[in-house]
């Protein structure tokens, strides 16, 4: 059999064994492993890699960046900063109708930019706004759903984690990224908002209307926020920070805030601690076994092969790129996003390097790459194994996950809304950086 | 036995996280002091103070240690990963399978092997390391000494991964 049949052959295997629920990291290095045996006829090369392949792939400065940023989200959601950009959005908001829900789609989206993760945005706004969200008499459906999808809004909004991965796949620019991400961010903040003023049946409680001392001094007490962005995703932009660098700042200085606001105690410290560790254990493996399949699906030339089939079909570029992402749609149904962008991006971006979108690399990696963030975050909200339903779901045992499910549609709708909007208009993505 | 390895998997993250933390101050001072440094060259600054100021800089090779110190985190929290079940997966597909408590143990086992097979290797790299005598660009540290920590962490892990799929057996 021809290298390249094998390597064709190796996507169904791996496929079957995540589905029978092997660990991603471990069935993508185990493909690897078994490919490259397979091609060269002795587990020899396998075999000789591994000594510094493990080693090698953890000691990389431009990754350390990944466990520095989990740090700063465990660290800013023991900080009370959610309690504090709750209560401030609620200042704004709170007094219109469905305010409250509004108020914590708001939040949300201030917490993601202190905080690189879907997940850990999902679970600290979930813990501060589902309980106040309830005592106004907010439906439960409409509750989860808001702060699940509000918590999408960790990765959307810079920093992000999945950016960083990206960049680094297609050695774009962090920075760039990063900025680039913002204003689709916000979007898609307003884009929720809108989806949760939809689910809003009346009835719920309001709050009053703020004045305006009352707002500015709400606005005030966002201070270490806004210096936590403004020195973690400026610095980066800047040139001030390597992103390593600005997530090291990032992370000790909203370590600092927490000890300073005396909300830190022996227990809830370590419990981060061992967050950030199985988050980024979870993510290296992955990594690691993503390298080792991809090297072997390099080796058998299939990125290469598969560029030049799409590109001789001849189809419209257009049409090829939304074909991606719809996949990416469909794949999100059941793997994570991570997982997803590891494992296809080496295959797909030389593809689309291919392709003419009427772009320069450097726009079509940043307006790729804001896409294909939009579209894998979709995964972390859609029935049946969206991660983020789960967390908010554990936080309101008494609400149905059907209900959540239900609720979700607008909020879906509002996604796939933001990505045709984002597709039909690269301006919006890329007018800031270039 | 099983407990006491899981809690050696719970210490082994609570280190490395600590030893995360130390790698995020290490970038902060290098990078307050590469700022100090900057500022010297301020021509508003009194002279003795800009000279003082210019004493500060970067710490040289500083991503050199942040990248032994993130491989040794990585292992140190791999165990901690596989014990608290973080590891990514797909679970749709086999929510109500009967035979999902087999297939569980199967991929413990895998696991376990694939573990065994890291370390070993990991091993000989770490000999390959001593062997050509290969030191760091800037502070000049023989690469087999983080390999060595790894090497340790990885045998730590595997031996855990080991404990734990024999308690699950019985």
């Amino acid at each position: 059999m021809s290298d390249l049949a094998l390597g064709y052959l190796s996507l169904p295997v791996l496929l079957a064994l995540i589905f029978l629920r092997m660990p991603i990291g471990l069935a993508m290095a185990l493909c690897g492993f078994g490919g490259l045996w397979i091609a060269t006829g002795s587990p020899g090369i396998a075999l000789a890699r591994l000594k510094s392949e493990t080693y090698s792939t953890f000691a990389n400065y431009n990754l350390t960046v990944v466990p520095m940023f989990l740090l700063m989200g465990q660290m800013a959601a023991l900080s009370g900063l959610s309690r504090t950009l709750f209560d401030g959005a609620s200042a704004f908001l709170g007094h219109r109708r469905g305010g409250l829900a509004l108020a914590a789609i708001g939040a949300s989206a201030g917490f993601g930019a202190i905080c690189g993760s879907s997940l850990a945005t999902a679970a600290t706004m979930g813990r501060i706004a589902l309980p106040e969200l309830r005592r106004h008499g907010y439906p439960g459906g409409l509750s989860t759903a808001a702060l699940a999808a509000g918590g999408t809004l960790g990765i959307l909004i810079p920093p992000s984690v999945i950016l960083v991965i990206y960049a680094m796949l297609t050695e774009a620019n962090v920075g760039d990224l990063f900025l680039a991400a913002l204003v689709p961010g916000l979007i898609a903040a307003a884009l929720y908002m809108a989806a949760a003023r939809a689910g809003v049946k009346g009835g719920e409680g309001v709050l009053p209307r703020r004045s305006l001392a009352e707002r500015l001094g709400a606005l005030g007490r966002l201070w270490q926020v806004g210096l936590l962005f403004v020195l973690v995703v400026g610095g980066i932009y800047g040139g001030l920070f390597t992103p390593t660098e600005a997530a090291a700042v990032g992370a000790i200085l909203t370590g600092l805030f927490a000890l300073l606001g005396g909300r830190l105690t022996r227990e809830s410290f370590a419990a981060a601690l061992k967050e950030t560790a199985a988050a980024s254990a979870m993510i290296y493996l992955v990594i690691f076994g993503a390298g080792f399949y991809n090297g072997f699906l390099a080796l058998a030339r299939l990125p290469q092969h598969l560029a030049g089939l799409v590109g001789g079909a001849e189809l419209a570029p257009l049409l090829v790129l939304a074909l991606i992402l719809a996949l990416y749609i469909v794949l999100g149904c059941v793997m994570d996003s991570l997982s997803m962008i590891l494992l296809t991006i080496p295959v797909f971006w030389p593809l689309l390097l291919q392709l003419d979108l009427g772009m320069d690399q450097d726009s079509l990696a940043i307006w790729f790459g804001i896409l294909v963030l939009s579209v894998v975050e979709i995964g972390l909200i859609t029935p049946p194994v969206g991660l983020n339903l789960f967390i908010i779901n554990r936080l309101a045992p008494d609400v149905p996950l059907t209900a959540t499910w239900r609720a979700m549609v607008p909020f879906l709708t509002a996604d796939l809304v933001r990505v045709a909007i984002l597709f039909a208009l690269p301006v919006l993505t890329l007018f800031l950086v270039t | 036995m099983q407990a006491l390895a899981e809690r050696t998997a719970r210490a082994l993250a609570l280190a490395g996280g600590a030893l995360l933390i130390g790698l995020g101050l290490l970038v902060c001072a290098s990078v307050t002091g590469r700022a100090l440094g900057h500022l010297s060259g301020a021509a508003w600054l009194p002279e003795g103070l800009a000279a003082w100021l210019g004493t500060f800089g970067q710490i040289r090779g500083d991503y050199e240690l942040v990248e032994m110190g993130a491989a040794i985190c990585v292992f140190a929290f791999l165990p901690f990963a596989d014990v608290s079940g973080a590891h990514a997966r797909v679970e749709v597909f086999t929510e109500r399978l009967a035979l999902r408590p087999w297939l569980e143990r199967g991929w413990a086992l895998v696991m376990a092997l694939a573990l065994t097979t890291i370390a070993w290797r990991l091993g000989v790299g770490t000999a390959d390391k001593l062997r050509n005598g290969q030191t760091s660009f800037i502070f000049a540290i023989p690469i087999w000494w983080p390999y060595a920590a790894c090497l340790v962490l990885a045998c730590l892990g595997a031996l855990i991964s080991w404990i734990r799929l024999f308690g699950r057996a019985r």
